[in-house]
């Protein structure tokens, strides 16, 4: 018996992996692809391409960054303004480049040596069930961003989608936030896992 | 982090109310009057031990020697307080362009999430109190168990015979079953129930049971005598998102909760100047669980 899960989309950034009290995560800014089609909201895993630029991550792509925030971009009136989200197929004209004031520009976190909080959609069997993922990687579940609230509906990948071959992500911890397992209990659906990025992509792709 | 663009609508004063989460520090499980009270932690760990005594004396023959008994050391249980932390990162340009000073209160949502938590963990206790992965107390085994073992081997339950629903009948059995429960040394040492703790959806259902004069018999002339128990209800609304059918009994058993608190909920602040960001933190160190497991018995899972 546990509580539900309350839910939080996206990947959370949870602490670097190879630095303890520093205190804040790293913080970028990217410029979006002109072209851009796919709405990147709080939390939505992005890949850079050879230009510098960034597109948000399909499911299977490589994952460069998570994006927190957007800087700006133009709307559909015509006027630039910061938002949570970017909405899907945020074209604009011009040079991706910072100079270009029309550019879309998302304020995001480079994943090397990152940990990042998901939720996992499905419920695991029993908690050695659960700890028996680890190591093992998985795609992640993009989901739609919400218009409303910019929030990103990513999810990881079902229990049984876990595995040992390559994928997006590795799991590397469940976290504990209780005494007991009735918080965080990995038997209810939208437990949630500390996860790192496995496939980076080295900015060749796009 | 919390940076100044998903916060554009707070940029202006042109919000006329805003809804949000309750930041009370509201607990059902932790305070005076609740299930258990924090007590505070002088060194690093707690450590509570069971000693069964002496038993039933035998007769002495004329010019036979007195039968010897002695003590015997229990089980031990050993309480280390872990840490739970949280915090919250703002860009300063965040808290620059806020207009609205109830958007974002760090300090005191994190604190409440502090109080919520604390209470939360203390209902998981019972809530997996029939659960064999979390074993504790003098014995080691779940909270609610049949077989609890005695320093010299004998067992013990603190289960229901029979679990039932709320019910008059329950209560009885309950009280004849705690009025037989054996002591350390094997020896009945007869407890009395003090609080019926239930889900939210029960509360009713067991005031009804336990708040009318007369019950159904004949001609509704028989007494009510659950009511003479005078039980308090206490309703605890984590329960219900994990089961409605749970309810258990508190006992006036010694050494029974163990909620040890090292470090009160602790608010504190910083500068990452680096990064012109502030971050709030909350931090609390405690630790649950329960000694003896007679505090409790269990009447349906």
């Amino acid at each position: 018996m546990s509580q539900f899960e309350p839910r939080k989309g996206g990947l959370r950034w949870f602490k670097s992996r190879s630095s303890s009290g520093v205190g804040s995560m790293p913080i970028v800014r990217k410029v979006v692809a002109s072209n851009n089609t796919n709405a990147i909201g709080v939390g939505s895993p992005c890949k850079a391409g050879t230009d510098g630029c960034i597109v948000a991550s399909a499911a299977g792509e490589v994952i460069d960054y998570v994006a927190v925030s957007v800087e700006r971009y133009r709307g559909s009136d015509g006027l630039m303004r910061p938002g949570a989200f970017l909405p899907a197929a945020t074209t604009y004209s011009g040079t991706t480049s910072q100079q270009n004031p029309f550019a879309s520009v998302v304020v995001c976190i480079p994943v090397k040596d990152q940990i990042f909080e998901l939720d996992v959609p499905t419920a695991a069997a029993t908690q050695t069930a659960a700890t028996d993922l680890i190591g093992n990687c998985v795609d992640v579940v993009v989901n739609s961003v919400s218009t409303v609230t910019g929030q990103s509906g990513a999810t990881a990948g079902t229990v049984a989608s876990f595995a040992a071959s390559t994928a997006q992500l590795i799991l590397r911890e469940i976290p504990q936030y209780g005494a007991s397992g009735a918080i965080n209990d990995v038997t209810k659906t939208y437990w949630k896992g500390l996860f790192e990025v496995y496939e980076q992509g080295d900015g060749t792709t796009m | 982090m919390i940076t100044s663009h998903p916060l554009f609508r707070l940029m202006k004063k042109t919000i006329d109310n805003i809804y949000t989460d309750d930041l009370s520090k509201k607990q059902v499980c932790i305070g005076s009057g609740n299930l258990t009270t924090l007590k505070p932690m002088e060194d690093g760990y707690v450590e509570n031990l069971e000693i069964a005594g002496t038993t039933y004396f035998p007769e002495k023959g004329l010019g036979e020697p007195i039968a010897e008994d002695t003590v015997t050391l229990g089980g031990s249980v050993r309480f280390y307080p872990k840490t739970y932390a949280k915090q919250v990162i703002i860009a300063e340009e965040a808290l620059e362009d806020n207009k609205y000073k109830e958007a974002i209160q760090a300090a005191n949502r994190l604190t409440a999430s502090a109080y919520r938590t604390q209470d939360v963990d203390f209902a998981s206790v019972l809530i997996q109190s029939a659960n064999a992965a979390y074993p504790g107390g003098f014995d080691q085994l779940p909270l609610a168990y049949a077989s609890h073992t005695l320093p010299s081997g004998q067992t013990y339950s603190n289960v229901l015979s029979t679990y039932s629903s709320p019910s008059m009948a329950a209560l009885i059995n309950a009280k004849a079953q705690l009025g037989i429960m054996l002591g350390p040394n094997g020896m009945p040492q007869p407890l009395m129930p003090k609080a019926i703790v239930c889900p939210l959806i029960q509360e009713d259902v067991w005031r009804t049971i336990l708040d009318s004069e007369k019950v159904v018999g004949s001609n509704w002339n028989d007494i009510n005598i659950v009511r003479r128990y005078k039980l308090q209800v206490k309703p605890v609304y984590h329960f219900d998102f994990a089961s409605t059918s749970m309810w258990g009994l508190t006992t006036d058993a010694e050494d029974g909760w163990a909620a040890y608190e090292k470090r009160k909920i602790d608010k504190r602040n910083w500068v990452d100047n680096n990064v012109t960001a502030l971050h709030y933190a909350v931090t609390y160190r405690l630790v649950y669980g329960w000694s003896n497991p007679r505090i409790w018995l269990q009447g349906n899972t």
